[in-house]
């Protein structure tokens, strides 16, 4: 076992997945032996610590992130992590509630209806002549 | 939201991080006001975009 496959294992066990769960990249990063996979776990267990934000705050920021991600397995890291450091169940609620951006939401249905508008006016002297 | 369980503050932090994940530039700078306006530090939102994104990557690799 090289060092590469050690600290993937490590970084799954650390997500409560199963330690000889692979997908494609990870094959890929364990047969290349990629020097970047310890630089990823660092990076990975620096976002649950923070100078500015507490960690109750780190783990429902990660929270809304796995949960607007689709991700199952981190949305149970992040969800395990957060009760862990207090947060309560209104909270965490509120955390997976932050599942899309409300502006862009609006901005894409207005623009819809915009482009609808539009379309029927530029096509009706058309069947209006017919 | 008018009064969401984690604050104001928090709730708008929250909002930010998933804006600048969803690549919404209108959305960050409408969060990003709202934070100045409650008196948010930069250091937090920084570090908040910073999670965002790094939970982001490790989704992208893993998954």
């Amino acid at each position: 076992m090289n060092e590469t496959t050690e600290v993937i294992q490590e970084i799954l066990e650390s997500l409560g997945l199963d330690k000889n769960y692979r997908t494609d990249s990870l094959i890929l990063l364990e047969t290349g032996e990629s020097k970047y996979v310890r630089d990823f776990k660092l990076n990975f267990t620096s976002t649950l610590t923070s100078q500015f934000l507490n960690n109750k705050e780190c783990g429902l920021i990660g929270l809304s992130i796995a949960v607007n991600n689709n991700n199952k397995a981190l949305t149970n890291f992040f969800t395990a992590y957060a009760e862990k450091e207090g947060a309560s169940a209104a909270e965490i609620a509120e955390a997976v509630g932050v599942l899309h951006c409300w502006l862009l939401t609006m901005f894409s249905i207005v623009s819809a209806i915009l482009r609808k508008r539009k379309n029927t006016a530029r096509y009706r002297p058309a069947y209006g002549c017919s | 939201m008018m009064k969401p369980v984690t604050g104001k503050e928090f709730f708008e932090l929250m909002s930010l991080a998933v804006s600048a994940v969803n690549g919404c530039e209108m959305c960050v700078n409408a969060h990003e006001d709202s934070l100045i306006k409650l008196g948010t530090t930069e250091e937090r939102i920084f570090d908040a975009v910073r999670i965002a994104s790094l939970v982001t990557a490790t989704g992208k690799i893993i998954f």
